[in-house]
C-alpha cells in the first residue's frame, strides 16, 4: 500500500503553499519540488482556491502542451468558478481539439482575444505570451490588468529574461519548479554572463532572489507521486543530494509484468527492468558517431519487445490501473540528448508496432510522465565528456519520467570515460556552482546504482 | 552553421578527396563592405595581450602601420594604443554623425553603409577583446579617445560574440568556413595563410596549406623569428640612448614586422575578394545591413550618453543583447533557407524544408473564433523520401507580403517521391486569389521551417522584483 503518512504530509505542504500564496503575507513564495511531486496538482489547487476567494490570479506555464494539459485537468476537476485559458494562435492550431474539449466544460473559458483577459478571476497562459502582452511599449494588445497573485510553473526552466517581462502584472509571485532539471537553454553563446547573479539566462527564481531582496517563503514538496521507492532512491541520491524526498508508492505498489521472453539481451534487460524498475543495456564499447544506429536499433527493439511481450502495468494510482492494464505504445517514451538521435529512433520505430511511442529530447520531455522510459545515455560512444553531456539536469530528466521502469542503453566504457575525464574545477570568478563537476559526480553515482542491473551484449 | 552535421561530414569527405575547398552554400550570406576597415593586430608571444604592432587600411594595401617597439613597457604600449584609438574614432565618429544627420524627420531614407570591421582569424578577435578591455578601462586621466575607441571596438566584439553570423565584425577565416568546406583540420581552418593557400590551390589544397603552416597565421610571430631577429631588435631598442638611436631601432623593428603584417593583410584582403566573388542575395544583405545600422546607432547613443562598459552586464543589458542575438540568429537561418538552394536542400533532407510541386489545392471557409475565414489545403509532392522533423510549422516562400504558415497533416510515399498534405494554420483571404496563380496545381512550391517568436520589447521595470519598494 502507498505510504499514506507521506502522502498526507505532502498534501499538508500543498495546503500551506496555497494558503501562503493567497494570503499575500509574503510577496515571494518559492516551491521546490522533485520529479512528480505534484506541481500541477498544487497549481490546480491554487486556482480553485483563488476562484473560491475571488482573488485575481495569473498563471504562466512554459509550453503549449502544458497549457492544454492544464486546461483539460481543470475542466475535469474544477467544482466551482470558471478559469480563463488564454492560448496563442499556435497553441490553438496545435491543441485545438484539446482546448475545444476543455472549453465545453463550464469550468473553462477559452479566451480568444487579448481584451478578454481583463475578465476572468484566474487566467492561465504561456509565459512567452504573457511576456509579450505585458510590454508597456506595445500599443495595441497590451495588458494593463494587475493580478494579486502570479504563479509560474516550471520556474527553474524559465530564464530571468522571460520572467521579468511580465513582473509588472502581479503584486506577488509564487515560483513552482524543480531545481534539479535542465537550466534555461539558448543557442547563443552565454559565457559572458557566467558568474553574474542575474542575467537574461539565469533561472528566474535565482534572479528574483538576487535582485528583489525579498525574503521568500520557501516550501519543499517532500514526496514523489510518480517515482516509486526503487526509482526515487536512485534519483534522489544521484541528482538531488540537497533536496531530500521519498516516494509515496512503496515496493509492490507498482508492477510491470511481461510474458515469457527469450534469452536475448533485450529480453533479459526487460526482465531486469520489470523486477528492479531499472536496467542498463550495454552494447559493445566503441567510439561512434552521435546518432549511433546500433543504439537506435536497441532502443527500438526494446520498445517493440515490450509490446510483443504483452507488457502489463499495475499501480495503486490512478484507479484504472489498480487491476492492471496493457502497456500501450504512447505510454512508452524514448529520451535522447540530441535531435539527430531522436530522429534516428523515430525513423527506427516509424514502421513498427511502437510507432506511437513518444521519442524526444530531454528538453522536450521535461514535465511529462510515462510508464516506461528508454534512455539513450548522453555519454554513449563518446570519446570525451563535454559539459553538455555531463549536465546533471539532462540525465535527471531522462531518469525521472517513468512510473514503472527505466532502461538505459549505452555503449560500454562510459565508467572508464568518466574516470578519464576529471573535471578541471575551473570556474569563472563569482560562480559558486560547478555544473560539470556536479554532473560528473551524478553520472558516477548513477552508473554505480545501475551496476547490479547491467546486461552486456 | 547552415548545414546539418551529416551534410558537413559529406562535404568534408568530398573536399578531402578532391583536395580542394568545396562550396557549402550557393550564395553569399555575409555582407562585404566596399571599404571595410581591415585591421591586423600582432601580439608579443609570451606576454598576454601585449600589443606588438597594428596595421590597418580600407583598401587592398596597408594604409597605416603602428609598431610598439617595447610592448612590455606600459608607456610605449599606451602610445601605440592611442594611435590605434585615434584611427578607430576617426573612422567611426563621422559614420555615426552621418547616420544621425541622415535620419530625417520627414521620413528620409538612411543610406550610409554600416561600418564593417574585418579581422583575419578568431585569434585576432581574442586579442582585440583584450585591447578593447584595456582601452575601455584606461586610467581616468588618459585621453578620452582611448575609452571612446574601446567603446567602439566593444560594439563589434559584442555583436560578434553573441551573433557570430553577423557581418558588423567579419572574421575572414570564419566567413570562408561558412561558404566553403575545406579539406583541413579545425586548427588549420583558423590559420589565415593555410586558408588562403587552400582556396588558391584547387587540387593541391592540402599540400598548399601544409607549406605555409610554419608561417604566422594568427596574431603571433614564430619562435625562430622571435629568437633570432625580434628579440635582439627589441633589446637594441631598450639599450639605445638618444632619440636618433631609438628611432633607428624602431625603424629596424618596423622593417622586420612590415613583411609579416603585409602578408597577413594581403591574405585577409584576398579572402574578402574570394567572398565578394560569390553572388550575394541583395535583398537579404540589405535587410541585414539595416539591422546592423540600427544596432550601431543604438550603441552610438549609449556612447554619447557616456555609457561605460562595466565588467558585468546588467540584467537589462543582457536581455537586450540576448534578444538581439536570438532575433538575428532566427533571421539569418530563415533567410539562408529561403534564398540558398543548397541550404534549403539540406534542410529538406532534415525535414525542415520542402521543395516540390503542388498536386492538389483547395480553399475552404471555416469558422475561426467568431468569423469565417479561408483555409488552404495543399498537397505537395516532393522527390524522394521526406518526413518532417518534429512538430514543425512551415512558411510558404512567395513574393506576397502576407506570410502563410502551414502544418503537416500527413505524408506518404508515392514510390519515387512523397506526398505531403499541408494545411494553413490560419485563414487568409488572399488564398483564393493565389489558387489561380502561385498555388495552382502543377506549380513548384517551396516551404521552410518557420522560426517564429514574439517580437521583443525589452522588459518593463517591476520595482519590487528589482529591489525597489513593494507595490
Amino acid at each position: 500500500m502507498p505510504d499514506s503518512k507521506l502522502a498526507r504530509k505532502s498534501e499538508l505542504v500543498i495546503e500551506q503553499v496555497v494558503g501562503a500564496t493567497l494570503a499575500g503575507e509574503t510577496q515571494l513564495v518559492r516551491v521546490e519540488a522533485p520529479p512528480g511531486a505534484g506541481k500541477t496538482r498544487l497549481i490546480k489547487r491554487a486556482i480553485a482556491a483563488a476562484l473560491e476567494a475571488d482573488t485575481p490570479m495569473m498563471v504562466a506555464v512554459q509550453t503549449n502542451a502544458q497549457l492544454a494539459d492544464l486546461a483539460l485537468g481543470l475542466a475535469a476537476e474544477l467544482k466551482r468558478g470558471r478559469v480563463g485559458i488564454w492560448p496563442s494562435k499556435k497553441a490553438s492550431a496545435q491543441f485545438g481539439t484539446e482546448l475545444a474539449q476543455a472549453g465545453q466544460s463550464k469550468a473553462v473559458r477559452v479566451l480568444q482575444k487579448t481584451k478578454e483577459v481583463q475578465e476572468p478571476t484566474v487566467v492561465v497562459g504561456v509565459a512567452a505570451k504573457w511576456g509579450h502582452h505585458a510590454s508597456t511599449r506595445l500599443r495595441n494588445q497590451r495588458i494593463d490588468r494587475r493580478f494579486a497573485v502570479g504563479i509560474v510553473d516550471e520556474a527553474y526552466q524559465m530564464p530571468a529574461g522571460a520572467l521579468f517581462r511580465f513582473g509588472r502584472l502581479m503584486d506577488s509571485l509564487a515560483l513552482v519548479g524543480d531545481p534539479g532539471q535542465l537550466d534555461p537553454f539558448t543557442e547563443i553563446e552565454t559565457a559572458r554572463w557566467d558568474g553574474i547573479e542575474a542575467s537574461a539566462v539565469t533561472p528566474g527564481p535565482k534572479a528574483v532572489a538576487a535582485l528583489s531582496g525579498v525574503e521568500a517563503s520557501t516550501h519543499v514538496l517532500p514526496a514523489s507521486l510518480r517515482l516509486d521507492e526503487r526509482a526515487a532512491s536512485v534519483v534522489q541520491q544521484c541528482f538531488y543530494p540537497e533536496l531530500p524526498f521519498r516516494a509515496v508508492a512503496v515496493e509492490g505498489d507498482r508492477r510491470l509484468t511481461l510474458s515469457a521472453g527469450d534469452a536475448s539481451t533485450t529480453d533479459r534487460a526487460l526482465d531486469v527492468a520489470a523486477q528492479h524498475g531499472w536496467a542498463l543495456l550495454e552494447l559493445p564499447a566503441r567510439f561512434t558517431l552521435r546518432d549511433d544506429p546500433e543504439v537506435a536499433d536497441a532502443l527500438g527493439h526494446l520498445a517493440e519487445r515490450l509490446l510483443a511481450r504483452n507488457a502489463n502495468v499495475r499501480a495503486q494510482w490512478p484507479p484504472e490501473l489498480s487491476e492492471g492494464a496493457p502497456l500501450t505504445a504512447d505510454r512508452i517514451a524514448v529520451a535522447t540528448a540530441h535531435r539527430d538521435q531522436r530522429d534516428r529512433v523515430r525513423e527506427r520505430l516509424s514502421a513498427g508496432p511502437a510507432a506511437s511511442a513518444v521519442v524526444d529530447t530531454a528538453n522536450r520531455l521535461q514535465g511529462r510522465e510515462f510508464d516506461v522510459v528508454l534512455v539513450w545515455h548522453p555519454l554513449s560512444g563518446r570519446a570525451e565528456a563535454s559539459e553538455f553531456h555531463l549536465d546533471t539536469g539532462r540525465l535527471c530528466v531522462m531518469a525521472s519520467r517513468h512510473r514503472q521502469a527505466c532502461i538505459v542503453v549505452s555503449r560500454g566504457g562510459v565508467p572508464d570515460l568518466l574516470d578519464d575525464h576529471q573535471p578541471s574545477g575551473q570556474r569563472p570568478k563569482g560562480v559558486t556552482e560547478d555544473r560539470e563537476h556536479d554532473g560528473w559526480i551524478a553520472h558516477q553515482r548513477f552508473f554505480d546504482a545501475l551496476s547490479e542491473m547491467r546486461i552486456s551484449r | 552553421m547552415y548545414l546539418s552535421a551529416d551534410a558537413m561530414a559529406v562535404l568534408a569527405a568530398e573536399a578531402f578527396v578532391a583536395k580542394a575547398a568545396v562550396r557549402s552554400t550557393c550564395a553569399r550570406h555575409v555582407r562585404v563592405a566596399d571599404a571595410p576597415m581591415v585591421l591586423v593586430p600582432m601580439a608579443l608571444a609570451g606576454e598576454d595581450g601585449a600589443p606588438l604592432a597594428f596595421a590597418w587600411g580600407r583598401g587592398p594595401s596597408i594604409e597605416t602601420m603602428v609598431v610598439v617597439p617595447e610592448p612590455r613597457d606600459r608607456d610605449e604600449a599606451w602610445q601605440g594604443l592611442e594611435q590605434l584609438a585615434e584611427a578607430v574614432c576617426a573612422w567611426l565618429d563621422p559614420i555615426a554623425a552621418n547616420l544621425a544627420s541622415a535620419t530625417t524627420s520627414d521620413g528620409g531614407t538612411r543610406t550610409p553603409a554600416p561600418a564593417q570591421l574585418v579581422l583575419s582569424t578568431p585569434a585576432a578577435v581574442t586579442f582585440l577583446r583584450k585591447v578593447a578591455y584595456r582601452l575601455t578601462h584606461a586610467p581616468d586621466d588618459s585621453p578620452p579617445v582611448l575609452r571612446r575607441a574601446g567603446g567602439w571596438l566593444q560594439y563589434f566584439l559584442d555583436r560578434h560574440e553573441l551573433a557570430p553570423w553577423d557581418s558588423a565584425l567579419l572574421v575572414a577565416t570564419k566567413a570562408v568556413g561558412v561558404h566553403w568546406t575545406l579539406p583541413l583540420a579545425q586548427a588549420e581552418s583558423a590559420h589565415l595563410l593555410a586558408v588562403e593557400a587552400c582556396l588558391a590551390s584547387p587540387g593541391d589544397a592540402i599540400a598548399a596549406a601544409h607549406r605555409v603552416e610554419y608561417e604566422p597565421g594568427g596574431t603571433l610571430t614564430m619562435p625562430e623569428f622571435d629568437e633570432k631577429l625580434l628579440q635582439p631588435a627589441i633589446e637594441g631598442y631598450g639599450k639605445a640612448r638618444g632619440k636618433s638611436d631609438r628611432e633607428d631601432c624602431r625603424a629596424t623593428i618596423a622593417s622586420l614586422l612590415h613583411p609579416l603584417l603585409s602578408r597577413s593583410y594581403d591574405a585577409t584582403w584576398a579572402l574578402l575578394e574570394a567572398l565578394r566573388a560569390i553572388p550575394p542575395i541583395p535583398s537579404v544583405l540589405a535587410d541585414r545591413a539595416d539591422s546592423e545600422r540600427a544596432a550601431f546607432e543604438r550603441h552610438h547613443a549609449y556612447l554619447e550618453k557616456g555609457g561605460r562598459f562595466a565588467a558585468k552586464d546588467s540584467l537589462a543589458r543582457s536581455i537586450l543583447l540576448l534578444d538581439d542575438a536570438e532575433e538575428t540568429l532566427r533571421k539569418v537561418r530563415q533567410d539562408a533557407r529561403a534564398t540558398d538552394a543548397l541550404v534549403r536542400a539540406v534542410a529538406a533532407s532534415d525535414g525542415e524544408a520542402l521543395d516540390g510541386t503542388i498536386t492538389a489545392a483547395e480553399v475552404s471557409m471555416v469558422k475561426v473564433t467568431k468569423k469565417r475565414s479561408a483555409r488552404i489545403d495543399l498537397d505537395v509532392t516532393v522527390p524522394g523520401p521526406w518526413r518532417p522533423r518534429g512538430e514543425v510549422t512551415f512558411e510558404l516562400l512567395w513574393d506576397r507580403e502576407k506570410s502563410v504558415a502551414f502544418e503537416v497533416l500527413s505524408f506518404e510515399s508515392t514510390g519515387d517521391g512523397t506526398r505531403v498534405r499541408l494545411r494553413s494554420a490560419n485563414g487568409h483571404s488572399i488564398a483564393r486569389k493565389a489558387l489561380n496563380d502561385e498555388l495552382a496545381v502543377g506549380q513548384p512550391v517551396a516551404l521552410v521551417k518557420q522560426e517564429s517568436s514574439y517580437e521583443s520589447f525589452g522588459f518593463p521595470k517591476t520595482p519590487w522584483m528589482l529591489g525597489g519598494a513593494r507595490a
